[in-house]
């Protein structure tokens, strides 16, 4: 799947995209970056992740062929 | 014709939708909210501030903010925009307009339109100090 990065985790990770192999539920990706970016763990486990333009909860299943937004704590305003 | 929802570097500014939005004539209330690019002491010398999107979600979501406030509240129009990019401090950066029959309605759509963009539309911002340096505010 593509993942999307952006502020605070475009910065940090040098990237605003990526590709990686990963099938699962929202909740077990948030696992997988913790344990990809360790460095990175307090900012992933605070992130909100969107698909298709729309936040999806710690349950909705990825098929692996989604494209997957990586949303830090907004501050707008 | 003013977008009603506008997310984007150029600034509409509250006066034009006031002066050029008719609002129909059962509406007794109109409220604007404005944020402005602050420099507080505890942030340090801030100079200005930079806001990024994710935009194609952003507006997205400023449009279904803008439906809900209005099935939520018994008001007539909400205005939502958001810049983008460099704002001097000083500058407004967000602005939500109501148009309601009544006051009490019409703060509420107001405030639930405000505090619904601050706590899920995917915009961020940097403050950049006059020392040049930066750092991204810790958002909710």
């Amino acid at each position: 799947m593509k993942l999307l990065y952006f502020a605070v985790l475009r910065e940090k990770l040098r990237k605003s995209e990526e590709e990686v192999e990963f099938q699962g539920t929202v909740s077990e990706l948030r696992a997988f970056l913790m344990q990809k970016y360790p460095e990175l763990e307090s900012l992933f486990r605070v992130v909100r992740f969107a698909v298709q333009e729309e936040y999806v909860d710690e349950e909705h299943f990825l098929k692996g062929q989604e494209q997957v937004a990586v949303i830090p704590p907004v501050s707008g305003g | 014709m003013l977008p009603r929802v506008y997310l984007g570097v150029e600034w509409f500014g509250a006066e034009r939708i006031l002066s050029q939005y008719r609002p129909p004539k059962e509406c007794g209330a109109s409220l604007t909210f404005l944020g402005i690019a602050r420099s507080a002491p505890e942030d340090g010398d801030v100079q200005e501030l930079h806001y990024e999107a994710f935009p194609e979600m952003a507006i997205r979501e400023m449009e279904r903010i803008r439906e809900e406030t209005l099935s939520k509240f018994p008001v007539k129009e909400v205005f939502i925009h958001h810049r983008l990019g460099v704002v001097k401090v000083g500058e407004p950066s967000f602005m939500v307009v109501v148009f309601g029959g009544h006051r009490e309605e019409t703060f509420q759509a107001c405030r639930y339109a405000v505090e619904e963009v601050k706590r899920r539309v995917p915009l961020w911002k940097k403050e950049v100090f006059t020392d040049g340096a930066s750092r991204w505010v810790p958002g909710a």
